[in-house]
């Protein structure tokens, strides 16, 4: 059996009236009304936040366009303190590498053998290093390195002298042998050949035209002194 | 603009390909919602006790009244004129039992019409009509409606059909025209439809006649016919029937045939030149010269046979409910066995016997209140006989009608 449909109502929808002592009629209209003004407050706080946002957004952009140049002098200032560091650093590892031979030259004065004439005293110069940069040519544009590229360098006291018999010398290269000169002098016997210090380059009859000269041998004693190192 | 709130009435999210969620806004204050406690009361019925009204409640599958009685009638008779409409000051409240979220009015009144006919003859019976029942509405005034003034049109023909003159016809949607709004339902027998209808006036103050915001406020305004047409929807001897059952309403100055096919509405009729039972009661009352008191008694027992003095009344009845048998017999090939009287307060017992002495049918005049629960406390409800449950017939109908989306 089908629904009945037997309902002829005469009243329409728009009159039907609530029974709820809270209207919907009126609620409804309120509660827009309040959803409405919410958005609104909503829509004006974030209204608000975006102006102050954008306001800050210029006030930062002004100040730093202001410390664009300051920031621009600093830059300047701090490279220019880099290359005076990098350049107080090199002449520190100057500082650092320098030798100084003076206490060897007056001690040696004191263990010097009597039957020992010492003709020279020579610490040859090194080889002049490479200064310019890597693949520049030299002129007078081109700027040179501050300091040295290859950080060690190795130096020699070459003694050349005479004597009558070999025991002088021996006597001199065992004092020489001694603390006092190994601060400055290396010596080094059980190392390969070409390493070894002292090493006598020559020790010979003496040529020159003396009248003693034939009794007199001439002696070329090598000794290698403590590297340089142009480090901190 | 009613337009285009109902454009906006209804909104659909989709939340998924395959979840749609469909937001109807115009029933979130309760317009179409089906109900499920309703108070039907009888407007203007002259009874002497009082509107009758019944409260009934639909839950967990089951029909129930709460509460059945007179209720005080208002203190302003229905309006006759659109000026009483506009001068009355409508303050009406029920007793507590009654006190349901929704009322459905049944009115009876001399300017109500409730018929059969068809679509065509739709519009040209108001336009010949309404004049007779309608006045020029007065200047507005506060909490009524002004009716907009029309012309009357030509003399319309009998082919026109009421969406070729211009009104929004629908089922079920109340219309207006010429002062009168009516509605209509189509029949299960095409292409008829039960039209009923009232003067705006009329409405206007029945709508107001329940202050807003107090329990319970209008949901539905039927005539009185049309609101005795659901009172048999819940007996169990019509749902035995199927729904093929035959009807007689016998109220109190008009007798009205109804035929309902799987319990749809087939045959609606007014019986033309008959009397309620007023006249039938005042006749039997002269007839055997009896006091007021009597005639009830007389009418339900069986000490003195009346059905003399009431055969002038029954008889042309019966002659209608055979033409109506015959009718459905032939028309529908539609057997009725099942033949109810409804709405007396006294004498089914005799009409019955006539009946099955004229036309071999039985007449069954259950209570009302058949197939539905009673409360337990209400020892007088329960202890009504089925004639005095008549009274609350079309109460029971007007809300049961009204919960209608329910069934």
């Amino acid at each position: 059996m089908n629904a009945p449909k037997l309902h002829l109502n005469l009243l329409r929808d728009s009159e039907r009236q609530s029974s709820s002592p809270v209207r919907l009629r009126v609620m409804l209209p309120i509660l827009a009304a309040f959803a409405c003004l919410g958005c609104l407050v909503w829509w004006g706080v974030l209204a608000g936040q975006l102006i102050l946002a954008k306001a800050k957004v210029s006030s930062l952009q002004s100040d730093l366009d202001a410390k664009k140049a300051a920031h621009s002098g600093i830059l300047k200032q701090m490279g220019d303190a880099r290359e005076l560091q990098a350049e107080l650093d090199q002449l520190k590892m100057y500082a650092n590498g320098r030798r100084t031979y003076g206490g060897l030259f007056k001690e040696l004065a004191n263990v010097v053998p009597e039957g020992v004439q010492l003709l020279s005293l020579e610490i040859p110069e090194p080889a002049a290093q490479q200064l310019l940069p890597p693949g520049a040519k030299p002129g007078p544009t081109v700027r040179p390195l501050l300091g040295p590229t290859n950080t060690v360098e190795n130096v020699a006291l070459r003694i050349i002298g005479r004597t009558p018999r070999e025991t002088p010398v021996e006597q001199l290269m065992k004092s020489l042998a001694e603390p006092a000169f190994t601060n400055t002098l290396v010596i080094a016997k059980d190392v390969p050949a070409d390493q070894i210090s002292p090493r006598v380059r020559s020790f010979h009859q003496d040529a020159s035209p003396d009248e003693q000269g034939m009794r007199l041998l001439s002696f070329d004693v090598e000794y290698r002194c403590v590297e340089r190192r142009f480090e901190k | 603009m009613a337009r285009i709130l109902l454009l906006f009435s209804k909104m659909k999210l989709q939340l998924t390909k395959t979840k749609t969620v469909e937001i109807d806004f115009s029933r979130l204050g309760g317009g179409r919602k089906g109900l499920s406690d309703v108070t039907g009361v009888v407007l203007n019925g002259s009874d002497t006790r009082g509107c009758p009204a019944v409260r009934l409640v639909h839950k967990k599958g089951g029909w129930h009244v709460v509460a059945a009685g007179f209720v005080p009638s208002p203190m302003e008779a229905l309006p006759e004129t659109w000026d009483e409409a506009n001068k009355s000051q409508m303050s009406w409240s029920l007793p507590q039992a009654f006190q349901a979220p929704s009322a459905a009015f049944a009115v009876n009144s001399p300017h109500a019409f409730t018929r059969q006919t068809t679509p065509d003859a739709l519009t040209v019976d108001l336009v010949h009509t309404a004049p007779k029942v309608s006045a020029t509405p007065p200047p507005r005034k506060l909490g009524v409606r002004r009716l907009e003034k029309k012309t009357e049109p030509a003399t319309p023909k009998p082919s026109d059909a009421a969406g070729e003159k211009g009104l929004d016809v629908k089922p079920g949607v109340p219309s207006q025209s010429n002062g009168v709004r009516f509605v209509m339902q189509p029949l299960a027998e095409n292409p008829f439809v039960i039209q009923a209808g009232l003067p705006e006036y009329q409405l206007v103050w029945l709508s107001h006649l329940l202050p807003e915001g107090r329990r319970p406020t209008v949901a539905s305004i039927q005539t009185l016919p049309s609101a005795l047409l659901a009172s048999l929807c819940e007996q169990p001897e019509f749902n035995a029937a199927g729904g093929n059952a035959f009807a007689i309403y016998v109220m109190r100055h008009s007798v009205y045939l109804a035929g309902y096919k799987d319990g749809q509405l087939i045959l609606f009729r007014s019986c033309p030149g008959v009397a309620g039972w007023e006249m039938l009661r005042e006749g039997v009352k002269l007839r055997l010269g009896l006091d007021e008191e009597m005639v009830d008694e007389i009418l339900d027992d069986a000490l003195i046979d009346p059905r003399s003095a009431m055969e002038p009344f029954v008889r042309p009845v019966l002659q209608q409910l055979e033409i109506s048998l015959d009718y459905l017999r032939s028309r529908h090939n539609l057997y009725i066995d099942k033949v109810f009287i409804m709405g007396m307060p006294s004498g089914a017992r005799y009409w019955s016997q006539m009946s099955e002495e004229a036309l071999r049918i039985p007449l069954v005049s259950p209570s009302v209140f058949e197939g539905l629960s009673l409360p337990a406390k209400d020892a007088e409800l329960a202890a009504l006989t089925p004639s005095k449950s008549q009274a609350f017939l079309a109460a029971l109908g007007a809300a049961r009608a009204a919960m209608e989306d329910n069934a």
